[in-house]
């Protein structure tokens, strides 16, 4: 793919990604046929800020882990009051990084 | 083994062994009339129960034999005490064994928790048992 476009795409969507996950999603992206675009544009990834406001509110019922597609792990902590609460208050240092390990997976899936 | 199954097989450990550690803690505090103990951080903050507030008295009643009890403290103390039986011991043995069998039904589970004919009925039981609880004074 056209090296503009990729960086276009990194500039646009750097939050969304570990930092030292960066170059493996640009050299990914660089490998990827042109004809591929439109799919990887119309991805929609989940927001790490938000994942995090939404933990605070609802981590105790695994809200944060549900919304980040971790339903295992939301029924989880729901049936133990956010791990007794200890789960919750790790969760909320532990989402950001998970929301973003949850969107390069779904970049990998889309782009396999 | 990839890193996202260590990932599911290290929480399911911990939550199984913090699972003993807390029903343990809990049975030796009633055992010597100690003042019981509130484990929720919504219950001790807002006063009023989660949906799953009543689990360990629930377990402890099944512990002590009353199914009866356990059921009207907090159905989902049931769930759990099964869940607490099986699935640390299950996870223990595949991860000494080298086998996938409990990953294989925890992703089952999860892309059987994502239709909409499941999730939708799951949380309005859940909803249901939560005003169920409250009504109680859990």
């Amino acid at each position: 793919m056209d090296a503009q476009r990729v960086d276009m795409f990194m500039m646009a969507n750097s939050k969304f990604f570990e930092s030292h996950h960066l170059m493996q999603v640009r050299d990914r992206m660089l490998s990827l046929d042109d004809s591929r675009w439109m799919m990887v544009q119309s991805l929609s990834f989940y927001d790490p800020t938000t994942t995090l406001i939404v933990s605070l509110i609802g981590g105790g019922l695994g809200i944060d882990r549900f919304m980040i597609g971790d339903t295992g792990m939301g029924i989880a902590k729901l049936l133990t009051c956010g791990g007794l609460g200890v789960w919750a208050i790790i969760d909320l240092f532990l989402i950001m990084g998970a929301a973003r390990e949850k969107n390069l997976d779904k970049l990998t899936r889309a782009i396999i | 083994m990839n890193p996202g199954m260590r990932q599911v097989y290290f929480y399911l450990i911990l939550l199984g062994f913090a699972g003993y550690l807390w029903i343990g803690w809990v049975y030796f505090n009633i055992e010597s009339n100690r003042e019981p103990l509130v484990g929720c951080l919504i219950k001790s903050v807002t006063g009023l129960p989660c949906p799953s507030c009543g689990t360990t008295r629930s377990v402890i009643h099944l512990v002590s034999g009353d199914f009866i009890g356990s059921l009207k403290t907090n159905p989902l103390g049931v769930i759990s005490f099964t869940a607490l039986l099986f699935v640390p011991f299950w996870a223990f043995w595949d991860v000494s064994m080298g086998q996938i069998g409990l990953f294989r039904l925890y992703r089952k589970a999860e892309i059987l928790f994502r239709k909409p004919v499941v999730f939708i009925p799951f949380i309005a039981l859940m909803l249901l048992n939560w005003v169920w609880g409250i009504s109680k004074g859990l």
